[in-house]
Formats: structure tokens, C-alpha cells, sequence
């Protein structure tokens, strides 16, 4: 049986790497990590970091009431097209906007900007504009005496936002009609629902910060960008170094493990393993009486959450291997003060596994855009733009090493970052106490590289 | 650990891994199994075996599916590619990526020629349901 492909937007499927390239990755990450444990540095450079201003013309453009407005009207503009489009474009998806759009300029374009430019989709974030215009009117209507809204309870953490991630991805992976736009406007319209309902409880921002589930998702990503916006000034800071000020919170371990074991899966699910285990697992859930269908999204589904368990507990063994050597703090205040080093992982195995997609069928928004709803307009005269494969395959597959052995290194940078500050009156654990994460990082990082070598295979 | 003994083990690191390079050659594709279709076969044009057409990938459809599923089809790079479709009944097929559009008429066969110049894996389809009929694969340079 051949797999399918795993959307019906993309028009081209990446080919595996080479056996010699997934060795040489391999070897170049065991070095590395080798070399790194010997040149260690004995203070921290991360935290606390320097911050510079920038230019004020600069800091004062960007933050003004007309660009803020500007940004988030575009943003709404958006969501109100990605909904419209989605209903009432022809139900192609190659030739509607929507799954396109939210696929992949919005799910991984904006990863790439938050990289580049620090946390642009806060500015963008059609939900917090709105919640914010509702929040501005009702206190103009009410004259001020619009009740404060509750406090946002500490046990709930980032919780809301790792379910909405795991949601979306299963939206994508899980769901057998990914790209069909009408359900993904429809989806689009339940979580906006959700967020103006998790807004008018605990506050705009609040909400914004630890339960909205793709502010917290790109927000991690803008933390190894250098632009970092203070009291609206924006300023430079050394790259990665923004990931030591993540507020820790009940839940940001499964953010993290989510971030990671959802694109495992999704490149699990282009492997030869998956079609046997995932072919079992429907034939199982047939049995029980499923539709195949039904049968095919249970076993997704399975597969979804336990690649997104695997990698938490893999993480909690690093962090149980750093207990041997410190009986003082609980494991789960560990967890919270590490995690932040696994979003460059995280970040390789985005940038590894939608790479392609983003250079190349972010190109179809050319002809998209034109013809929003497939129904043969041209708007902006794009409408017959053709997409341009401009990297082969080889190029493609070193980008993709390059950028998981990057990861790796950043990450065991941060970690060893992160214990200098840790155990800084306990100086002899400070290595030991990273090799147990070393080992899980090297796992985490030859399984990216796994994955490329087997997918599609 | 001291400066130099630093240095010496960032050293020898470069060494292992051009070493490493060297013995793993990871720039070269591997030996590719030959793809199964291609339009020229210079090493069969011997004077005893006579030169005979290269076979050509076909696809059958049946009722708007392919029969016997959809199978994968290899080109190397920069192979003038053909494909043979025919149907038992009319359709609409799309060779993604290439672009190609081609109408398929009962007992007639239809011909999706293109030069294999882009590379990675492609659907061929079938417009109206997305039914996906073949699929090509031309492997990177």
C-alpha cells in the first residue's frame, strides 16, 4: 500500500535523506555534544542578558495607536476571509484559500516570522484585537465600571493552550478531510468561540499569555529571535537568551512535548512503521465495529497522543536522571525550569518537517490570493502565478541536517545555561547534573533525524 | 581543562568529522536502485539484445479508481517521462507539481509526457474526486 500524502494542499512530498547523510548527521551530533561537555563555560551567559534600544523613531512607529490598529485590523481581515472563504469558496482544497492559509502562512509562516522578528503575531492576533475593541467599547459604554475579570487560576497554567495545540494538530493529523476548507472554517469558529469565552473570564491578556494556544506556541518560537519589546521600546538581545524569561506554569512541560510529539507524528505517519502499526491499530478499532474511517482517526488519534506522551516522558526521565544528584527540589519545578531548552528542538523538528511546505506551497498564496474562493476571480492579476521549485532535493536535505544539529546545539547551550543558574552554590552539579539530558536530547535529535531518513521512504 | 588541551579537543573533533565526511561520503546519493521506467536504456543497446521499447508506466483506471491501487512510478532526473492512462470512463486527470491537466476518454489512451526536472514525490490525480491514480517520484540529482 502507498501512503497517502499527508495534504491534499501540497503539491509536492519531500524525499527521504540518504542513509550516508543520516549517519553523518549523526556523528556530527555525538561529536558535538562531546566537544560541548569539555569547553563548557562556569558562568552564565544567558541570564541575566543585555538589552539594548533600539533607534526611537523605530520603537515609536511600531508601537503607535495607528500601526497597532493597522496590525490587528489585518489580522481580523484575516480570520474574517480564512471563515468566508471556507464556507462559501469551492470546497477544493487546492483551489480555496482557507486550508492553505491556515496550514501553512499562518501555522508555519508564522513560526518563521516569530524566528526572525521576534513575537510579531501578538500584534497580529485577530483575537486579542477584538477581545481588546470589545473590552475598549463596553468600558466607554459602561463608564468604567465594567467588573475586573477573574483572576486566572494558577492550577490551570498553560493547560488550555497545550489542549488547543494538540486539537489543532489533530485537525491536521488526526481528521481524515484535513483540508477541507468548510471544516476548517468551522473549526476556526469553535476556538474562536472558546478564546472570547476563556477572554471575558480572566481578561484579554491574561488569556492572551497562557491559554490561547498559538500566542504561546509562537510566543516560545519569538524567544530565540533578538527583538524583544520593553515597556513599548523595541531592543535588541542576544538570540535564544529571550527563553530564560519564560514564565514557568503548570502545563508548559505538555506545551513543549506537544510542540515536538505532534511533528513526530506527523513525520511517524509517512513512515513504512506507521502504515503497519496504524494499518493494525484500524483493523483493531474495524473489529470493534468502526467505520474505516472512524476506525483510521481512532488509530490517528492513538498515535497522536502517544508520540506527544513519549516525548514527555522522555523529557521527565532527563529530569529524573537530574534527581539522582538533588534531593532538594521537586522534580516538576525541574521540569518547568528546562523545558525551555527543548524549543530549539522543537524548532528543528518544525523547521525539518514544513520546510517544503512553507517555500512552496506558501507560493500558491500568490494565485490564492487572487482567487480567494476558487471561483475563477483575479483579483490582484496573480491568479495564473505558477509555484517555483527553486531548491532540489539536495540542497533541501543538507538545509534540514543543518538546521537539527543547530537546534541540538542551542539547546544544549541553554540547558547547560540554565544549570550554571540552577545549582550556581552547587558548582560540581552542574555537569553531571546535564548528562541525563544530554542523552535525551541525542535521542530527540537522531530520532528528527530518523524520521527524515524513513519518511516516504 | 586547560586552554590548549581545549583547543586540542575542538581539534581533534574537526578531525573525526572530516574523517567522518570522508568515510561517509554524504553528499553522494546512494547507488539508486534503477528506476523502474525510463526513456533511454544505453547499456541494453548491445548488438545482441536488440534495442527494444522501453516499457512504458500505465495506468488503468477503473471506475475512477486505479486498478490494482495506486503505484509508484520512478524517473531520474531530466528523463523525458511518459505515462499512459486509460479509463473506462471519462475523466479529468492532474499530474501535481508538473501541472499537467489531460482529459481521458474510454478506449482511447491518454499520454502524460513531461521532462522529470523537478524532484521529489508527486500525485497523479484524478481531478473531480482527488482520487489519487499514481504516483511519480524523480529522484534528486
Amino acid at each position: 500500500m502507498t501512503l497517502p500524502i499527508a495534504h491534499g494542499i501540497a503539491q509536492r512530498a519531500d524525499l527521504p535523506i540518504t542513509l550516508g547523510l543520516f549517519l553523518f548527521g549523526s556523528v556530527v551530533v555525538l561529536v558535538v555534544s562531546f566537544v560541548a561537555l569539555a569547553v563548557l563555560w562556569r558562568r552564565p551567559l544567558f541570564e541575566p542578558y543585555p538589552w539594548r534600544p533600539l533607534s526611537g523613531f523605530l520603537s515609536r512607529v511600531l508601537s503607535s495607536r495607528p500601526v497597532e490598529i493597522l496590525c490587528g485590523a489585518t489580522g481580523v481581515a484575516l480570520l474574517g476571509l480564512v471563515i468566508y472563504a471556507g464556507l462559501k469558496g469551492q470546497q477544493t482544497a487546492a483551489a480555496n484559500f482557507t486550508p492553505t492559509f491556515v496550514y501553512v502562512i499562518f501555522w508555519v509562516g508564522m513560526v518563521a516570522a516569530s524566528i526572525l522578528f521576534g513575537d510579531v503575531y501578538r500584534a497580529f492576533n485577530p483575537w486579542r484585537a477584538i477581545g481588546r475593541a470589545v473590552a475598549f467599547v463596553a468600558r466607554l459604554a459602561t463608564r468604567g465600571e465594567l467588573p475586573p475579570p477573574l483572576a486566572y487560576p494558577r492550577r490551570l497554567g498553560y493547560w488550555p493552550a497545550a489542549t488547543g495545540l494538540v486539537a489543532f494538530t489533530a485537525l491536521e493529523l488526526v481528521n481524515s478531510t484535513p483540508d477541507d476548507p468548510s471544516t476548517v472554517a468551522i473549526a476556526t469558529l469553535v476556538y474562536s468561540v472558546l478564546t472570547f469565552i476563556g477572554m471575558a473570564l480572566y481578561g484579554v491578556d491574561a488569556w492572551t499569555t497562557r491559554g490561547e494556544a498559538f500566542s504561546v506556541y509562537f510566543n516560545l518560537f519569538s524567544r530565540l529571535a533578538i527583538f524583544e519589546t520593553r515597556e513599548g521600546v523595541l531592543g535588541l538581545r542576544p538570540p535564544l537568551a529571550g527563553l530564560t524569561r519564560i514564565q514557568p506554569g503548570s502545563g508548559l512541560v505538555l506545551v513543549v512535548a506537544a510542540m515536538i510529539g505532534t511533528v513526530s507524528f506527523d513525520g511517524l505517519s509517512e513512515t513504512g512503521l506507521w502504515v503497519d502499526i496504524g494499518g493494525a491499530l484500524g483493523d483493531l478499532f474495524g473489529s470493534l465495529g468502526l467505520s474505516s474511517e472512524t476506525a483510521f482517526e481512532v488509530s490517528n488519534a492513538v498515535g497522536l497522543v502517544a508520540m506527544v506522551a513519549l516525548v514527555f516522558a522522555l523529557y521527565r526521565l532527563g529530569i529524573a536522571g537530574m534527581k539522582i544528584l538533588d534531593e532538594r527540589r521537586p522534580a516538576g519545578q525541574l521540569a518547568d525550569w528546562f523545558v525551555p531548552s527543548l524549543v530549539p528542538i522543537a524548532l528543528a523538528y518544525v523547521g525539518a518537517h514544513y520546510l517544503t511546505l512553507l517555500a512552496f506551497q506558501g507560493q500558491a498564496m500568490t494565485y490564492l490570493a487572487s482567487d480567494p474562493l476558487g471561483e475563477g476571480a483575479d483579483l490582484f492579476g496573480t491568479a495564473e502565478v505558477g509555484i517555483s521549485y527553486f531548491m532540489g532535493a539536495r540542497l533541501i536535505q543538507w538545509l534540514w541536517v543543518a538546521l537539527v544539529v543547530g537546534g541540538h546545539v542551542a539547546a544544549l547551550a541553554l540547558a547547560h545555561d540554565r544549570a550554571l543558574v540552577v545549582y550556581r552554590d552547587e558548582q560540581d552539579k552542574v555537569v553531571p547534573s546535564q548528562l541525563w539530558m544530554l542523552a535525551v536530547m541525542i535521542l530527540f535529535t537522531i530520532s528528527a533525524l530518523l524520521l527524515l531518513l524513513s519518511s516516504n521512504a | 581543562m586547560s586552554r590548549n588541551q581545549r583547543l586540542g579537543l575542538i581539534a581533534a573533533a574537526v578531525v573525526v568529522l572530516v574523517v567522518a565526511f570522508v568515510l561517509i561520503r554524504p553528499g553522494e546519493q546512494e547507488d539508486p536502485a534503477p528506476p523502474k521506467f525510463k526513456t533511454t536504456q544505453p547499456e541494453t543497446q548491445t548488438a545482441e539484445a536488440k534495442p527494444g521499447p522501453p516499457p512504458v508506466p500505465v495506468v488503468d483506471m477503473r471506475d475512477g479508481k486505479p486498478a490494482g491501487g495506486a503505484k509508484t512510478f520512478e524517473f531520474r532526473p531530466g528523463d523525458s517521462a511518459r505515462i499512459d492512462v486509460r479509463s473506462n470512463q471519462p475523466a479529468e486527470i492532474h499530474l501535481h507539481g508538473y501541472d499537467i491537466e489531460k482529459s481521458v476518454q474510454p478506449g482511447k489512451t491518454t499520454t502524460v509526457r513531461f521532462r522529470a526536472d523537478i524532484d521529489g514525490i508527486f500525485e497523479l490525480e484524478d481531478h473531480d474526486s482527488d482520487q489519487e491514480l499514481a504516483r511519480i517520484r524523480v529522484n534528486p540529482r
